[in-house]
């Protein structure tokens, strides 16, 4: 049997210019793909290079940072050991000196109304500090209203008699340590 | 035949390339984290230095202090004429004052002086404005006030700190 072999091409001849054109372009692709490949790697290769070096350089400064700090802090430390008592009792000297008591005493004069007597007060000079006080009222709601002003001082009220002249409290509160 | 396996293989090798920069920049997000811990361990030297050189000055700043603000022996006599003064000045009678010496601390001396005062309402209150004012290291450390008819009562402790 005879086998029939078809050409489908409209000429025998191979079209060079197309060939060279598809060649050419086979050519120039791999060009661009192998430059794009060594490119990329020999950036990166060169900037692993600079940044391990700095990396190095970066970890060798922390290392004598980090003793630096150790050294300082032991310094801090045996000074602190050394003054601290001293710095403790001086600041505990100006925090008293500036515990002011006409502050207080401004204080109980503004919140006091014209129907209330301070019978007695004491206060002394300590942080935790409060005052106490025995306060005569003649109307019951002037105590009350007086009672009220003083809530936001942690107010104590101890006891409270009640007689036919006036109303007797005696209380305490804790007001900040502030100078005017 | 064999351009097309070139090109194969070098398309390959371009796309291993890119992947593999991809890579390392995420590794070198790990050295990024090195620069920041010596950027932060940088920052506790300063704050440990400026707490240092604090340190440093602290001694001076508490002779300062003492120079300043406490009493020499002299001072005390002049703090004793002062209270006298001050008394007077506001119409209160002189008292019996009763002082106290305590131990030394850091080389100070507490000195307690009590008092007990009369007076009116407004003069008692002058005399602790006018001691409170000083600038000396002493202090009331107490006081009790009490209504007496129109008069108030007055039971002081003052604080006053002596350097040796």
């Amino acid at each position: 049997m005879r086998k029939i072999n078809y050409n489908l091409a409209g000429t025998r001849k191979i079209d060079v210019r197309t060939f060279a054109l598809t060649l050419t372009v086979l050519f120039l692709a791999l060009v661009l793909m192998n430059a794009v490949t060594i490119f990329s790697l020999t950036r990166l290769n060169r900037q692993n290079h600079d940044e391990k070096k700095e990396t190095r350089f970066i970890a060798q400064k922390m290392e004598g940072l980090q003793q630096k700090i150790l050294q300082r802090q032991k310094e801090i430390d045996a000074r602190k050991k050394k003054w601290n008592q001293e710095l403790t009792f001086a600041n505990s000297l100006i925090g008293r000196k500036y515990f002011s008591f006409i502050f207080r005493l401004n204080f109980l004069e503004k919140v006091c109304g014209g129907g209330m007597r301070v019978r007695q007060l004491n206060i002394v000079n300590e942080p935790a500090g409060r005052m106490t006080m025995t306060i005569n009222a003649l109307a019951q709601n002037e105590l009350l209203g007086l009672y009220k002003k003083l809530l936001p001082y942690e107010l104590v009220i101890a006891n409270e008699n009640q007689s036919a002249e006036n109303y007797q409290a005696h209380l305490s509160i804790k007001i900040k340590d502030e100078k005017n | 035949m064999a351009l097309l396996v070139l090109l194969g293989v070098s398309a390959a090798g371009c796309l291993f390339s890119l992947v593999y920069v991809s890579c390392q920049d995420v590794s070198r997000q790990n050295r990024l984290t090195v620069f920041q811990d010596f950027e932060r361990q940088e920052k506790e030297w300063q704050v440990l230095e400026k707490e240092y050189r604090d340190w440093q000055k602290l001694p001076l700043t508490l002779q300062k202090f003492r120079q300043d603000h406490i009493l020499s022996m002299d001072e005390f006599a002049a703090f004793r004429r002062d209270l006298d003064a001050r008394l007077a000045a506001n119409g209160l009678p002189p008292p019996r004052i009763d002082f106290s010496f305590g131990k030394s601390l850091n080389s100070i001396k507490k000195v307690s002086a009590k008092f007990s005062l009369e007076g009116s309402y407004r003069s008692l209150k002058k005399f602790i404005f006018d001691m409170e004012a000083q600038s000396k290291m002493y202090f009331f450390s107490q006081m009790a006030l009490s209504a007496s008819g129109n008069t108030v009562k007055g039971a002081f402790t003052m604080e006053v700190y002596l350097g040796e």
